[in-house]
């Protein structure tokens, strides 16, 4: 059902943890859905220079908190913003269609994670440009 | 066998719950709820340790639902997602059980561990 690579950042996952004083943090989704994730980020000068994930979830949930905090890492702030879903998703050689809300969920974790340090440091949050909501049937109805 | 698996779990796993009535059940049956985690990643785990176990029942195994009948006893939703179905068979050994008892604390105990909402409800005292 998972791709080996899925299964590496499921059974290996990088970045597991909390950041003691993040910059940002970012969670979403919720308990009755069956997936939450936490995302914690270190900002300098602009650049994330660590990420860490807390994740309540299946095993594709972990992988993509896995995988999208690997990818944020060492980027601009406007290029982590960027990374989409899509891009986990890819970069994990693909999730399964009913699985696809994971990676989903990890974009939203980077993207409230970075409006938080830029609503704390008095900037204004960026806009969601493409919503998810429709992507996937499977949770619209679990949206809360 | 069963009542050993089953009190051992228990036991040994805090923030779990049995679902179900302790003695009036199908007899090689087991369902218990684990809080704080999700019951897909408990059961890839099992699986990498050659433990064939279930989230709910055979007939939703397709379904990212939580089972409908533990919903209708009143478990809340939350708490439904970290179920396991365990069902021995006349193949299973007490070799099994101390098997299963030794893996499965580890597994809940890595996925907790990863949980945001772990922490959080232990310093509460749970749900």
């Amino acid at each position: 059902m998972y791709s080996e690579t899925v299964m590496d950042h499921f059974k290996n996952p990088r970045n597991v943890g909390e950041i003691e004083n993040p910059d940002g943090v970012g969670e979403v989704g919720n308990p009755v859905c069956g997936d939450i994730m936490k995302i914690f980020l270190k900002i300098e000068n602009n650049i994330v220079t660590d990420a860490k994930f807390k994740t309540f979830g299946c095993g594709a949930a972990i992988a993509s908190s896995s995988m999208a905090t690997e990818l944020v890492k060492g980027k601009t702030l406007e290029d982590a913003w960027q990374l989409s879903n899509k891009a986990v998703a890819e970069a994990l050689d693909g999730l399964p269609p009913i699985k696809m809300h994971c990676s989903v969920l990890a974009e939203e974790g980077i993207h409230k994670a970075i409006n938080d340090y830029r609503v704390k440091h008095g900037l204004e949050p960026w806009q969601e440009t493409s919503p998810h909501s429709h992507e996937h049937e499977s949770d619209t109805e679990c949206q809360l | 066998m069963r009542d050993r698996l089953m009190k051992g779990i228990l036991d040994k796993i805090p923030y779990s719950r049995l679902n179900g009535h302790p003695t009036e059940r199908l007899p090689g049956n087991i369902n218990i709820s684990f809080e704080f985690i999700e019951g897909e990643s408990m059961l890839l785990w099992l699986d990498d340790e050659g433990i064939c176990a279930s989230t709910g029942s055979a007939c939703t195994s397709g379904s990212l639902e939580p089972s409908h009948v533990l919903l209708a006893t009143g478990l809340p939703v939350g708490i439904s997602h970290g179920s396991l179905r365990l069902t021995l068979g006349d193949a299973n050994t007490e070799a099994d059980v101390d098997f299963v008892l030794g893996v499965l604390p580890k597994v809940v105990s890595r996925l907790r561990d990863m949980s945001p909402l772990y922490q959080k409800s232990a310093k509460n005292g749970g749900t």
